[in-house]
């Protein structure tokens, strides 16, 4: 198996290599210069004691002459080649140039320089590893990126100070990348999902259509039996009509469940066309007191509506938004019948300016349990619903309605509880906004 | 041949050995914890090459040895003796120390006995003794490496440990650790070397005798008289209870992979240390026995002219081994010095490290580089500066390891969570007082300390009755 080397090493490598070769090159290069200098100097020196020797005809002992030669020559050894061959007295004296003298001369001269050169190996490797870590560590956090976004991960990366411009720019085109890439998952989940609603809603639409009939015939027939049975023996005069009323009671009462659910689940296929209008939405909070009041109350739920600015008035259908409102608010309640009971449960309901006050905000909040994160993905789809009596369309009919008034929903949730919050276009020709003192009302 | 050839191919050999085989680099998914105990992934072998590099200090080296050279045994009864006592002490702090998953000893202290201040005050100990102990490193690497080239000892020489300290360090523990297996092996080969090359007519078993009985030296007739017996005693009590706590090897115990490669490394050292130390007590005896040295010289310079007596080859490799301890030890000193200054002093600049994102600790992880540049170029100019000798800058730093640590962490029934902070800072200021201003000797001193610490937590119901908070200090435990 080839073992796979990563850029960093091989820059390292090559950065290494280079500052040692520098090195050797530098340094080789000024020890051959001493060594060539230190030659042709004892090669001048011995040329010049052979000249006065031999043109003057001098007899020198041996130990003199290579004493006045220095220690680079020594007599040649049998069968090496002499360098100088001097004539004194007679005498042949052959000598040669001792290497190991001339080296150990010129490493005892330069020592500093070897020295400086290996204090500048170490400062040149140590610089090879920076400059191999400053160029190539945005490209291992690309590929780290590049793995988070293959691995369905949002991910940013973040932009050294130290990477060159190059970097930053690739750095930069990958994060925007990285954001257009989640764009358009979203808006193909988006997609996805009208596409699936639509064939849910011809299905619905056209089973609703077929039960609702009979529907209708066997409620008439039911009520026609009823008032058969009360003419035929008074209640009040025999206990097996009374019995029978009864009956036809609860089967009445479930005709008209069943009919809601119908008319719910054709609400949600064919939602009824928006009439945008300005809508005050200081003006549902009243509302909301009135109609979720009873609701809260006789779930031990502390409502409170909190106006964070006056006068906010959204381009909206006022019908819809009630619904949204009740939908939101009846879910609420119902996520916090699983909390602590130790905990008081509060329903909060919000209006106000959005902080850069390009829109207005309406959030209903509860401090429930919160949405488990294994579920959050899915509480906007129709049907998907965790409680044994829901039609899982509460939700999904406010995702519908506020994607229908061209606004926008967004969802917190914790441990603490969950805030879902509307943002809505403002009416530009309404009213002018107050100050955001807040004034705040509670019903229980 | 000129000595000079054969120590400048050696010195350059080892330069470019420890370039390209510590191969330092910054990993690009390092973390602290990979940086400070190399994410407890380090194995049994590298755990004890590490440990035991780090162990061999120029000052359980050279220190010793010339201290051998001029005592006798003595030395070794109380530095040789005192070390390996300490080393008896860690089988029992191992599962203590792993079992908080702490990146620092200050950091083990925090989360065992729930006081931050406890954590500050040993991590500001820490760099105060480890900066003296860096100074003894990088004037012994200097001192040999003037030596060995013939230059005088100046920046120049000291500047080499410098930079071979930071290329080492700058990698974080595993880049401590591929060099220390280098320098723990060229430490052993050095000394084993000078020891079988000591006796000037080759190894003879009788003559190696002859020379560890000391026969024919004044020493062996001279009696110990009771105060050079107790000094002995008190140093190697103190030199023991410092080695028993000190950093350097906690953090080796909490690094290693496993348990069982910590009891590994810690069965394993013993043998490795016990043969250095024998192959130096005979080499130093040898020479004591066949090489005087004139009276007063600096004790590095006196141990590198020991290594001339050697044939050339055998003294390069006996001088390549101290600067082989000098940057071993160095670089582990540098790493705790930095982890003390920037994870353990200031605490709170340290990211929560949930560790998703690898380059989350980037920039904590370049405040140590720098903040071991800062500490090593401290150490640099302190290494000039007339400080002490080597075994009293030793002294000082071992007996502040053994204040700072000997109770808490081998008698931590004994400790007194709500005391300990005001217990260690009485502690470390009594026994700067009395060293250095009343000016007595750091063993004796720290005897003294470690009597009153156990005094103060034995009788903490006197000094501060149950349910009270000194000074208003709520003590927090740490999450």
């Amino acid at each position: 198996m080839t073992r796979r080397l990563s850029l960093e090493t091989i820059m390292k490598w090559i950065f290494m290599g280079l500052a040692l070769s520098m090195v050797s090159l530098t340094l080789g290069a000024r020890l051959h210069q001493s060594y060539t200098e230190k030659r042709h100097e004892a090669l001048e020196s011995a040329r010049e004691l052979k000249f006065s020797i031999e043109e003057r005809g001098l007899y020198v002992p041996d130990d003199i002459i290579l004493d006045r030669l220095g220690v680079f020559w020594r007599m040649t050894r049998p069968g090496e080649e002499a360098i100088l061959s001097l004539r004194s007295g007679g005498k042949e004296l052959k000598l040669t140039l001792d290497r190991r003298q001339i080296i150990t001369s010129i490493i005892e001269e330069e020592r500093y320089l070897l020295l400086v050169g290996l204090l500048g190996l170490i400062a040149a490797v140590e610089l090879a590893v920076f400059i191999s870590y400053v160029l190539t560590r945005p490209l291992a956090r690309l590929a780290w990126g590049c793995r988070k976004i293959a691995g369905d991960a949002a991910v940013t990366l973040p932009c050294s100070a130290l990477a060159p411009y190059e970097m930053r720019e690739l750095t930069d085109s990958f994060n925007e990348m990285a954001r257009q890439l989640k764009k358009w998952k979203d808006v193909q989940m988006q997609l996805s999902r009208m596409d699936r609603l639509a064939a849910l809603g011809e299905m619905i639409s056209g089973l609703s259509h077929e039960i609702r009939n009979p529907l209708a015939s066997m409620r008439i027939q039911t009520d026609l039996l009823r008032i058969e049975v009360e003419e035929m023996a008074p209640c009040a005069e025999n206990s097996a009509a009374k019995d029978a009323c009864e009956i036809i009671g609860i089967i009445e009462k479930e005709l008209d469940r069943l009919n809601g659910i119908v008319s719910q689940l054709l609400s949600f296929v064919r939602p009824k066309q928006a009439m945008i209008a300005p809508v005050l939405l200081d003006e549902l909070l009243p509302w909301c007191r009135s109609m979720l009041g009873p609701q809260a109350e006789k779930h031990g739920v502390l409502l409170v509506t909190r106006q964070a600015a006056g006068c906010v008035t959204v381009m909206a259908d006022k019908e819809m938004l009630q619904q949204l409102i009740m939908n939101l608010s009846l879910n609420a309640i119902q996520a916090m019948e699983s909390s602590p009971r130790s905990r008081e449960c509060v329903l909060t309901v919000t209006i106000g300016f959005e902080e850069d006050g390009e829109r207005g905000f309406l959030s209903v909040a509860d401090n429930g349990p919160g949405i488990p994160e294994e579920i959050r993905h899915r509480i906007f789809d129709p049907f998907f619903t965790t409680r044994k009596e829901g039609t899982g369309l509460g939700l999904s009919t406010v995702q519908r309605i506020v994607e229908g008034l061209g606004g926008s929903l967004s969802m917190d949730t914790s441990d603490e509880g969950t805030v879902f919050t509307v943002f809505l276009t403002l009416d530009r020709d309404g009213p002018r906004r107050l100050t955001s003192d807040d004034t705040e009302g509670d019903a229980k | 041949m000129s000595p000079l050839i054969y120590y400048l191919a050696a010195f350059g050999a080892y330069t470019v050995s420890i370039i390209l085989i510590t191969g330092q680099s910054f990993g690009w998914n390092e973390t602290k914890k990979s940086f400070y105990i190399g994410s407890r992934r380090i194995s049994m072998m590298p755990s004890t090459a590490t440990f035991c590099a780090t162990w061999i200090s120029p000052l359980s080296f050279v220190g010793y040895s010339m201290w051998l050279y001029r005592d006798g045994y003595v030395a070794f009864l109380a530095s040789v003796n005192g070390w390996l006592l300490g080393l008896l002490f860690f089988p029992f702090i191992v599962r203590r120390l792993r079992e908080k998953y702490v990146l620092s000893l200050p950091e083990w202290l925090w989360r065992t006995y729930g006081d931050v201040r406890v954590r500050k005050l040993v991590a500001l100990t820490m760099i105060f003794l480890y900066i003296l102990y860096l100074v003894i490193q990088f004037r012994a690497f200097g001192i040999t490496v003037s030596y060995m080239l013939d230059i005088p000892s100046g920046f120049a020489a000291t500047s080499l440990i410098y930079l071979f300290v930071l290329y080492t360090t700058f990698g974080g523990y595993p880049s401590v650790v591929r060099s220390d297996v280098l320098n723990l092996f060229l430490i052993m080969i050095g000394v084993t070397v000078a020891a079988c090359f000591a006796l000037p007519g080759g190894f003879e078993p009788k003559e190696a005798f002859d020379v560890i009985l000391m026969k024919g030296s004044p020493e062996t007739a001279r009696k110990l008289t009771f105060a050079e017996t107790f000094s002995a005693f008190a140093i190697m009590l103190s030199w023991g209870l410092g080695v028993a706590g000190n950093p350097q090897y906690a953090v080796r115990i909490i690094a290693c992979r496993t348990k069982r490669d910590a009891y590994g490394m810690l069965s394993v050292s013993p043998f490795i240390v016990g043969w250095f130390y024998i192959c130096v007590t005979f080499f130093v005896l040898v020479c004591k026995a066949k090489y005087p040295l004139p009276g007063s010289m600096e004790e590095t310079l006196a141990f590198a002219r020991l290594g001339q007596f050697l044939p050339d080859v055998a003294g390069t490799f006996l001088l390549i081994s101290v600067i082989a301890a000098a940057v071993s030890t160095a670089n582990s000193q540098l790493l705790l010095a930095a982890c003390s200054l920037c994870y353990d002093l200031f605490p709170s600049r340290v990211s929560a490290g949930s560790n998703e994102e690898p380059f989350e600790e980037d920039r904590f992880l370049l405040l140590n580089r720098v903040a071991i540049t800062v500490i090593a170029s401290i150490a640099l100019v302190l290494s000039h500066a007339n400080l002490p000798d080597y075994l009293m800058l030793g002294r000082i730093s071992w007996t502040l390891v053994a204040i700072c640590f000997f109770y808490p962490l081998f008698f931590p029934r004994m400790v007194v969570k709500d005391m300990l902070f005001y217990v260690l800072s009485v502690a470390l200021l009594l026994q700067s007082v009395l060293v250095f201003i009343i000016g007595i000797s750091p063993e004796y001193a720290m005897l003294a300390v470690l009597i009153l610490e156990a005094v103060l937590f034995k009788f903490n119901g006197y000094f501060m009755p149950e349910g009270t908070a000194w000074f208003g200090y709520k003590r927090e435990e740490p999450r």
